[in-house]
């Protein structure tokens, strides 16, 4: 069974994925506010990163460091296969709930 | 946008958070800086002190909320062993309560409400870190 992720977590792993290979804190923010809406706070994102990577959910690198970034080095985050199997778990487990329920959204 | 503030405010966020992270997270602020307010950017940095910190205090929280608990509960205990002991006279009066009821009373409330209030900011704080949104002001 697939470990249960928060609804933040989820998020931020989304993101990821989304990003692909320019997957680093303050591209994961905007990701996730351009199409959330939600103004998220970059340390919010950080402190998710680094727990999604103590539970082996994301793995991180260091990028290159330049000027605009004063010499300091970008961290690069990619999803696990096991972050990959949570995402889908969560997505199937909302798919699941929310089958055949008149939201009133449309 | 104060230019001249940036580097400070980036400084004391450096100093602030854990090495690694400290690098990456400044690094992503620094290169965002120039196309955003200094309410901004302080917000974020304050943002980003709040969030670590209580991502990776989280657990020792935790800890501390069930010490109280079992504080309260070891208080608990002996008091209701004390008045036990009174309502049965099974023991010395002053052996039931040596330091006198009222002293009990107050320490077994100080230990309840101790307990109450670390377990509120751990549930508190633990729900800011995976919301996500919410504001350290």
């Amino acid at each position: 069974m697939a470990a249960v992720l928060g609804e933040f977590e989820t998020l931020v792993l989304l993101a990821l994925l989304r990003l692909g290979h320019n997957g680093y804190g303050m591209a994961v923010r905007r990701e996730i506010t351009e199409r959330t809406g939600r103004d998220v706070a970059i340390g919010a994102v950080y402190a998710t990163l680094e727990r999604l990577e103590a539970k082996g959910m994301v793995t991180s690198a260091a990028g290159d460091t330049s000027a605009e970034r004063g010499g300091r080095a970008r961290r690069f985050f990619s999803v696990t296969s096991s972050g990959r199997q949570a995402v889908a778990a969560a997505r199937e487990a909302l798919t699941r709930m929310s089958e055949g329920l008149d939201l009133g959204t449309t | 946008m104060t230019p001249e503030l940036t580097p400070g405010i980036l400084r004391l966020l450096s100093a602030s958070l854990p090495g690694d992270l400290a690098e990456a997270l400044v690094g992503d602020l620094a290169e965002e800086a120039s196309q955003h307010s200094l309410g901004w950017l302080a917000r974020q940095a304050c943002g980003a002190i709040w969030y670590v910190h209580v991502a990776r205090w989280r657990d020792a929280l935790r800890g501390a909320a069930l010490v109280s608990g079992l504080a309260a509960a070891g208080v608990v205990a002996a008091a209701a062993m004390a008045l036990w002991g009174l309502v049965l006279g099974a023991v010395p009066r002053r052996a039931a309560h040596p330091m006198g009821f009222g002293w009990m009373l107050s320490i077994l409330v100080a230990a309840i409400v101790a307990a109450a209030v670390v377990s509120a900011i751990v549930r508190a704080e633990t729900t800011s870190t995976n919301d996500g949104t919410m504001r350290p002001e």
